[in-house]
C-alpha cells in the first residue's frame, strides 16, 4: 500500500513539468549583436535567422543597459532571443568610449553565453553592418566570425575572442587592440580597417592601419599562418616591388632600470615571395634586398611603438613582463611610465628562404 | 495365467488406458510367457526386434548374464519403477515367473539436424548447434573434451513431467562454492509441469527481476566447451537446444567465438567495437533527445543551422518524436519474426518506404531523429547475445524519459542507478561485473584487448580481493 | 562491516573523496589570498599533506574512537556533506539549472546515495573504477587551455611575504580535506600489504599533480583581478575552450563532476556507515535512512549566494581543526594510553 503511494507521489512530480526546458524548436537562435549608444540609452540589434525564407532578420530595440535592450527586444519577436548561440558582437567606437566591461559584463555572468566569440568595432554606428546581413543565406554571426578569423590568418587582426579580451580588460599590465571594421563603398561588405587602441577599459580614438597593426603583431611576437609585407626597391633606376612573408620571429627584451629603457632586439626570418628581379643568389643583390627589408621594418617598428606610447595603450605586453620579471620598475600608475619609457627596437631580418625560383 | 492377465489388466490401468501403450504376451524361454509393454510412440520397434532375436538365442543357453547387452539390463519388477520407464521410452518384457524386468533401451531418435542456430551466426569456427535431444548434445560435447573429468550429472525437472535434465562440469577445475551453489539450487527448483527453458532459468537465476540476464544461453557447442573448461556449470535439458550456462559476467556476454578465431589485432578492434555498441545503443536516443531540449548551444555552428531547420516543424517535443518511432521500430521488429518468407521482401520495402521517407514528409518526424533511431537500432543488433540485445533496447527507454526530463542530469542519474544495479549484481553469488569488481587494474584492459595466448583461469567468485596476486580476473571466450 | 580492500581500491577511494566537490573551486581563495605565489605556496601545502599521510601511516592504530568521539566525527561528517551537496546544488543552478526548485536536486543526490548505501559496501567502494577514464578527460581537455596560458603570471617569486604565505597555507587546506578517511579505511586494507614507502608516494605524487596543473592553469590564465570574480575557475577555462565537434564543453563537464561528486557523497555515506555500525545496532537500515533523510533536508537551509559565501570563508578553520588536529590529539592520547584499533 505504502509503495503505492510512493509511486504514485514519485510519478506526480515527475509529470509537473521539465524546468529548465528548452526546445530547440521554440528558440530565436540570436548569432549576431550589435552594440551602440551610451548609457542610459543603448540601441541593440540582433540579428537572427528565418528559416523559412533563408534570410536573417534584425531586430532593433532601445534599452537603458544592454540586457534591458534584451527585454525590450524580446517585445518584437516571434520566439523569444537565445543568445546561446552567438557568434559575434559589433559595437560602435562611439560607445567604446566609454569603459568596455559595462557592456560586456551580461556576456560573462550569463551562464548560457558562450564566450569564445568574436568581437570588433566599427567605424560609425553599427546598423549598417547588421544590416548587410539580411541577404546572406548563412548565418549573420557565422560571416562575421569567418570574417575576423581570415583576418586573423593574415596577421591584420589578434587573435582575440572575448574570453581573452575580458582578462585583458581587468589587467593592468596589458592593453586590448580590438579589431576595426569599415564597410564598403557598395554598403554590402565588410572592409578590415586595422586594429583599434585601447588605453584601460576605453577607447584612445586611434586607429592602427592594417599595415601598422601587421607590424604590431609582430612586435607581439604572434605572426600567423601568413604575414606578408610589400616594400619599391629602386634599383638601377627601376622600381621594383618586392613582398617578404615572415616565417619566424625571434625577440628578446634588455631591461636597463636604471635608465628605464628597454633594448629589444627581433631577428625575423623572411620568405622572398614576390620578386621580378630575382637573381638572389647574387650576393650583392641578396645582401641589398635584405638590408632594404631591415630598414623598412626598423622604421615601422619605431614608427607603431611611438604611436603606442603616445595613447598609453600598452598591447604589447611590456607591462606584464616588467611586472613578472622586474618587478621593483612596476608602480601603480603604469601607463604614465609606460609613455615615459625609453624603447629601442632594432631588428635583423634573414632571408631564409625564396619560394621555388632563386 | 490369471497371474499374467491381471498384470496385464493393471498394467493398462496404470497407464490410464492410453491408446498408444501396448502390452502383449509372448512366448518366453521354456514355455514361459512375459509381457510386453511399450509406448509405440517413443520405441523403435525393429531395433528392439533384432535385440529381443539375439537374447532369445542367448537363453537358449543357460548364460549367467543373458541379459546383459549394451542396450537391456535385468531388474527386479516394482510397478512405480516399471511406469517411469516404459514413458522414457523404454521396452519392457515383464517376466511374472521370476518376478524381474528386462528393459530395453532403444528409443526412437527424433531430432533436427545438427544446424547452425539461427541467433548466433559465426564467421569461422564450427557451425554445429545443439539440438533438442540431452544426449546428442552429450555427444557433442563430449566428443570435444575427452576427459574423465567431464562429470555429467543428471536430474530430472517437473514434478508431473518428469523431463530429463543434465548439469556438467570440469571436476579440478570448478570451484566448490560454485558448485554447491548450483546443486543447491538445482535442489530447490519446484516446478510442476516443465515445458520452457524460461522456467528453468528463472528457477535457477540470483535476481529475477533484474533485467540483465545472469546465465548465459547458448547454442553453440564450442562456446559450452569454453566454459567449461573455465570452471562454469552447463545446464542442459530435454526440451530445448539451450544449455545455460553459470556464473557469467557481463562482459562474457559480449564474447563471440569468433573472437578467439580470428587474429589478435582483429579480434581487439571488434572487440571494442561491440563494446561501444553498448554505449551508442542505449544512450544516443538519450542523448540526442538532451542535446535538442536542455542544450542546443552544445552543436557547433554549421550543425545547429541544419538541426534548426529539420526540428523547426515538428509540432511536439522530441520525445514524443523519438518514441513514435521507437514504436514503430520495435512493430517492426515484432512483425517481421513471425512474417511469412513469400511477404518478407515485399513488406521490408514498403516498411523501409514509409518510415524512411513518407513520416519525414509528412512532417511528424525529422530527418535527425530517424538517423539517430536507426543507429540505436543498428548498434542494439551488435551483442552476441539475444537476452541482452532484448534489455538493451528495453532500458533505452527509462534513459529517454529521464533524459526528457531533466536532460544531462538525468542521464548522469540513470546512469548512476544502471551502474550501482549492475555492480551489485551477481550471478550464482559471484560477482556480475568482474574485473571492476573487485577492481583489479591489471586485469581490466583483458575486456578489451584479446591477448594471444589464452590459459583460462577461473573467475574470481568473491567480492573482496583475491587472498593472493595470483588469482586474477581473466575472461572467457 | 567486513570488507576488505587491496591497494588499488583503496587509494582510489582515498583519492576521490579528497577531489570531490572541491576540485572545481579550491583555487579561487588560494589564489585570492597568496596572489602571485599561489603555485608555491601551494607545493608546500602539499608537502605539508604527504608528512601528515607519513604521520598517520605510522600511528593508524591508535585512532580509536570512543563513544564521544565517535559522535563528533559523525556529526561533522553529516555536516560536511551537507555542506557538499548545498555546493553542488548551488554550482548546479547557477550553471547549468536555474529553474528547477533546489529541492528536486538535492533529493535526487540523495536518492542516489541512498540506493547505493543501501546495498553491499562493495559497490561504493568500485563504482569509483568508472570515473578513472573521466578524471583524465578533465585533464585532458584541460590542456587545450595551453595556447592562452601567460607563463609571466608566475612571477615574481618572492619568499619575504610570510603572511601571504601563512594565509595561502591555510586557504590550500581546502583541497585537502578529507584525510580522515585515510584513519578510518586503512585497518580495512589486508593485513600483509604494504602501503608505506613507494605506494605513498605515489599516491602522493599523483593528487599533487593532478591539482598543482589545476592551480597553475588557474593562474596563469586569469588576471588576478579577475580571478576574484569567479568561484569556479576550472569550469570558466573549459567554457572558454573551442573544440571542433562539440561548442560548449562547459555543459558536459558540469555533469561529469556532479557524477563525480556524487561518488563522493556516497563514499561519505559509506565512512557514516562503517563507523556506525562498527558497533552492533539493531536497525541498521533504519539508521542509514534516516541519515540520509537529514541530508536531504539540511542542504536546502544553506543553498544560497551569502550562506555559500560564509561558509566557504570560514571552512578551512573547521577542516583543520577535525582533518589536522583532532586526529593528531586522539592518536597521541591513545599512545599515551596504550589502546590500540582490534
Amino acid at each position: 500500500m505504502y509503495r503505492k503511494g510512493i509511486m504514485l507521489l514519485l510519478s506526480m512530480l515527475l509529470l509537473a513539468g521539465c524546468w529548465d526546458e528548452r526546445l530547440y524548436k521554440n528558440a530565436s537562435v540570436v548569432t549576431l549583436v550589435g552594440v551602440d549608444g551610451y548609457i542610459g540609452a543603448y540601441k541593440g540589434y540582433y540579428a537572427y535567422p528565418n528559416t523559412a525564407a533563408q534570410q536573417n532578420e534584425v531586430i532593433e530595440a532601445d534599452g537603458i543597459s544592454p540586457r534591458d535592450v534584451r527585454n525590450q527586444a524580446n517585445l518584437k519577436v516571434e520566439q523569444t532571443l537565445d543568445l546561446s548561440e552567438l557568434s559575434t558582437i559589433l559595437v560602435s567606437d562611439q560607445t567604446v568610449r566609454e569603459p568596455l566591461y559595462d557592456i560586456l559584463d551580461i556576456y560573462f555572468r550569463d551562464p548560457q553565453n558562450p564566450i569564445s566569440i568574436k568581437i570588433a568595432v566599427t567605424e560609425g554606428d553599427v546598423k549598417p553592418f547588421i544590416e548587410l546581413t539580411k541577404d546572406l543565406a548563412g548565418g549573420a554571426g557565422g560571416y562575421y566570425e569567418r570574417f575576423m578569423e581570415s583576418t586573423e590568418e593574415n596577421t591584420i587582426f589578434p587573435k582575440l575572442d572575448l574570453q581573452t579580451v575580458g582578462s585583458m580588460l581587468f589587467e593592468q599590465t596589458i592593453d586590448i587592440a580590438l579589431p576595426y571594421i569599415q564597410l564598403s563603398e557598395d554598403k554590402k561588405h565588410a572592409v578590415a580597417a586595422g586594429v583599434a587602441l585601447f588605453s584601460g577599459q576605453t577607447f584612445t580614438g586611434t586607429i592602427l592601419t592594417p599595415k601598422q597593426s601587421l607590424t604590431m603583431l609582430l612586435l607581439m611576437n604572434q605572426p600567423s599562418k601568413q604575414a606578408r609585407m610589400s616594400y619599391m626597391w629602386k634599383h638601377d633606376g627601376k622600381s621594383m616591388p618586392i613582398t617578404a612573408d615572415v616565417i619566424h620571429i625571434k625577440r628578446q627584451w634588455t631591461v636597463n632600470e636604471e635608465l628605464k629603457r628597454i633594448d629589444m632586439d627581433y631577428l625575423i626570418e623572411v620568405e622572398i615571395e614576390e620578386f621580378a628581379h630575382d637573381h638572389l643568389y647574387k650576393d650583392p643583390v641578396f645582401k641589398e634586398v635584405q638590408q632594404l627589408i631591415q630598414d623598412h621594418v626598423q622604421g615601422e617598428f619605431e614608427e607603431v611603438l611611438r604611436i603606442l606610447q603616445g595613447q598609453q595603450s600598452d598591447t604589447l605586453g611590456i607591462g606584464r613582463y616588467i611586472r613578472a620579471y622586474h618587478p621593483k620598475m612596476f608602480q601603480k600608475d603604469w601607463p604614465a611610465i609606460y609613455a615615459s619609457l625609453q624603447l629601442v627596437p632594432s631588428v635583423q631580418v634573414k632571408i631564409i628562404r625564396t619560394g621555388v625560383l632563386r | 495365467m490369471d497371474k499374467v492377465e491381471y498384470m496385464m489388466k493393471s498394467l493398462q490401468k496404470a497407464f490410464y488406458h492410453s491408446s498408444d501403450l501396448t502390452v502383449r504376451q509372448i512366448d518366453w524361454h521354456e514355455g514361459d510367457t512375459a509381457i510386453l509393454c511399450f509406448y509405440a510412440s517413443l520405441v523403435d520397434a525393429k531395433e528392439v526386434q533384432k535385440i529381443l532375436d539375439t537374447i532369445y538365442a542367448r537363453l537358449d543357453t543357460e548364460k549367467p548374464f543373458w541379459s546383459e547387452t549394451l542396450l537391456t539390463t535385468l531388474d527386479n519388477f516394482a510397478l512405480p519403477q516399471a511406469i517411469e520407464r516404459v514413458c522414457q521410452g523404454e521396452t519392457l518384457v515383464i517376466l511374472p515367473d521370476t518376478g524381474k524386468m528386462l528393459t530395453l533401451a532403444i528409443t526412437y531418435e527424433v531430432r533436427r539436424n545438427l544446424e547452425e542456430p539461427n541467433n548466433e551466426h559465426i564467421l569461422r569456427g564450427s557451425h554445429e548447434g545443439l539440438v533438442e535431444r540431452a544426449d546428442t548434445n552429450l555427444t557433442l560435447i563430449r566428443k570435444r573434451v575427452n576427459n574423465p573429468a567431464l562429470v555429467v550429472k543428471s536430474f530430472t525437472i517437473g514434478q508431473q513431467t518428469n523431463t530429463k535434465a543434465y548439469y556438467l562440469y570440469m571436476d579440478g577445475v570448478i570451484q566448490p562454492e560454485t558448485l554447491q551453489e548450483m546443486e543447491k539450487r538445482i535442489a530447490d527448483i519446484k516446478i510442476d509441469y516443465f515445458y520452457s527453458i524460461g522456467q528453468l532459468s528463472d528457477a535457477l537465476e540470483d535476481s529475477v527481476l533484474s533485467p540483465f540476464p545472469q546465465l548465459l544461453n547458448t547454442e553453440h557447442p564450442d562456446r559450452v566447451v569454453a566454459h567449461l573448461v573455465e570452471g562454469k556449470v552447463v545446464v542442459m535439458t530435454n526440451i530445448s537446444p539451450s544449455a545455460l550456462i553459470g556464473p557469467v559476467t557481463f562482459f562474457s556476454f559480449y564474447q563471440t567465438p569468433d573472437d578467439y578465431n580470428s587474429r589478435v589485432v582483429v579480434g581487439s578492434f571488434y572487440k571494442i567495437v561491440r563494446l561501444l555498441s553498448f554505449v551508442t545503443a542505449v544512450f544516443l536516443p538519450a542523448f540526442y533527445i538532451a542535446v535538442i531540449s536542455f542544450h542546443f548551444e552544445v552543436l557547433p555552428l554549421e550543425l545547429s543551422n541544419q538541426v534548426k531547420n529539420d526540428v523547426n516543424d515538428i509540432p511536439y517535443r522530441p520525445l514524443i518524436e523519438a518514441l513514435i518511432l521507437e514504436i514503430i521500430m520495435e512493430l517492426i521488429r515484432e512483425s517481421s519474426i513471425r512474417l511469412p518468407q513469400s511477404v518478407g521482401q515485399t513488406i521490408g520495402i514498403v516498411g523501409g518506404l514509409v518510415i524512411g521517407d513518407a513520416i519525414v514528409s509528412a512532417g511528424l518526424v525529422s530527418n535527425l531523429m530517424v538517423i539517430v533511431v536507426a543507429l540505436t537500432a543498428i548498434s542494439s543488433y551488435v551483442v552476441p547475445s539475444v537476452e541482452l540485445n532484448s534489455t538493451i533496447r528495453m532500458i533505452r527507454f527509462p534513459f529517454m524519459l529521464l533524459a526528457s526530463l531533466f536532460g544531462f542530469l538525468g542521464i548522469v542519474v540513470g546512469v548512476v542507478i544502471l551502474l550501482i544495479h549492475l555492480i551489485s549484481l551477481t550471478s550464482l553469488k559471484q560477482p556480475y561485473f568482474s574485473p571492476i569488481v573487485p577492481f583489479q587494474p591489471k586485469a581490466v584492459y583483458k575486456i578489451f584487448l584479446r591477448w594471444p595466448f589464452i590459459r583460462p583461469t577461473v573467475q574470481v567468485t568473491s567480492f573482496q580481493p583475491p587472498k593472493d596476486e595470483k588469482g586474477k580476473n581473466e575472461d572467457t571466450p | 562491516m567486513n570488507f576488505s580492500l587491496s591497494k588499488a581500491q583503496f587509494f582510489l577511494l582515498l583519492f576521490i573523496i579528497q577531489t570531490g566537490v572541491v576540485y572545481i573551486a579550491f583555487q579561487t581563495p588560494l589564489i585570492i589570498y597568496s596572489q602571485h605565489s599561489a603555485w608555491y605556496v601551494f607545493f608546500l601545502a602539499s608537502i605539508f599533506h604527504y608528512g601528515l599521510l607519513l604521520f598517520f601511516e605510522r600511528y593508524y592504530q591508535f585512532f580509536f574512537l570512543n563513544g564521544f568521539f565517535r559522535w563528533v566525527y559523525l556529526i561533522y561528517w553529516l555536516l560536511i556533506t551537507a555542506v557538499l551537496i548545498a555546493y553542488m546544488g548551488y554550482v548546479l543552478a547557477s550553471w547549468v539549472l536555474p529553474r528547477t526548485p533546489e529541492w528536486i536536486v538535492v533529493m535526487m543526490i540523495v536518492g542516489l546515495s541512498l540506493y547505493a548505501n543501501l546495498v553491499r559496501p562493495e559497490t561504493i567502494i568500485n563504482i569509483g573504477v568508472m570515473l578513472i577514464p573521466i578524471i583524465f578527460l578533465f585533464v585532458i581537455f584541460l590542456m587545450l587551455a595551453i595556447p592562452d596560458l601567460t607563463w609571466s603570471n608566475l612571477f615574481p617569486v618572492e619568499w619575504n611575504n610570510t603572511r601571504q604565505i601563512m594565509a595561502g597555507m591555510i586557504h590550500s587546506m581546502y583541497a585537502f580535506f578529507g584525510i580522515e578517511m585515510y584513519l578510518l579505511y586503512r585497518p580495512f586494507l589486508k593485513q600483509d600489504l604494504q602501503v608505506k614507502g613507494k605506494p605513498l608516494l605515489i599516491y602522493q605524487l599523483v593528487i599533487f599533480i593532478f591539482y598543482f596543473i589545476s592551480v597553475v592553469f588557474t593562474q596563469m590564465f586569469f588576471a588576478l583581478e579577475e580571478v576574484q570574480l569567479i568561484p569556479e575557475p576550472i569550469m570558466y577555462i573549459l567554457k572558454s575552450q573551442e573544440v571542433n565537434f562539440v561548442k560548449r564543453l562547459d555543459i558536459f563537464f558540469i555533469y561529469i563532476w556532479l557524477s563525480w561528486s556524487i561518488v563522493t557523497v556516497m563514499i561519505y555515506g559509506l565512512s557514516f556507515r562503517v563507523l556506525y555500525l562498527s558497533k552492533k545496532r539493531k536497525h541498521p537500515k533504519r539508521s542509514i535512512v534516516f541519515f540520509h533523510l537529514l541530508l536531504a533536508i539540511l542542504p536546502l537551509f544553506v543553498m544560497q549566494f551569502q550562506r555559500i559565501e560564509f561558509i566557504k570563508n570560514s571552512i578551512h578553520y573547521v577542516l583543520i581543526v577535525f582533518t589536522i588536529l583532532l586526529p593528531m590529539m586522539i592518536i597521541c592520547w591513545n599512545k599515551w594510553r596504550g589502546k590500540r584499533v582490534s
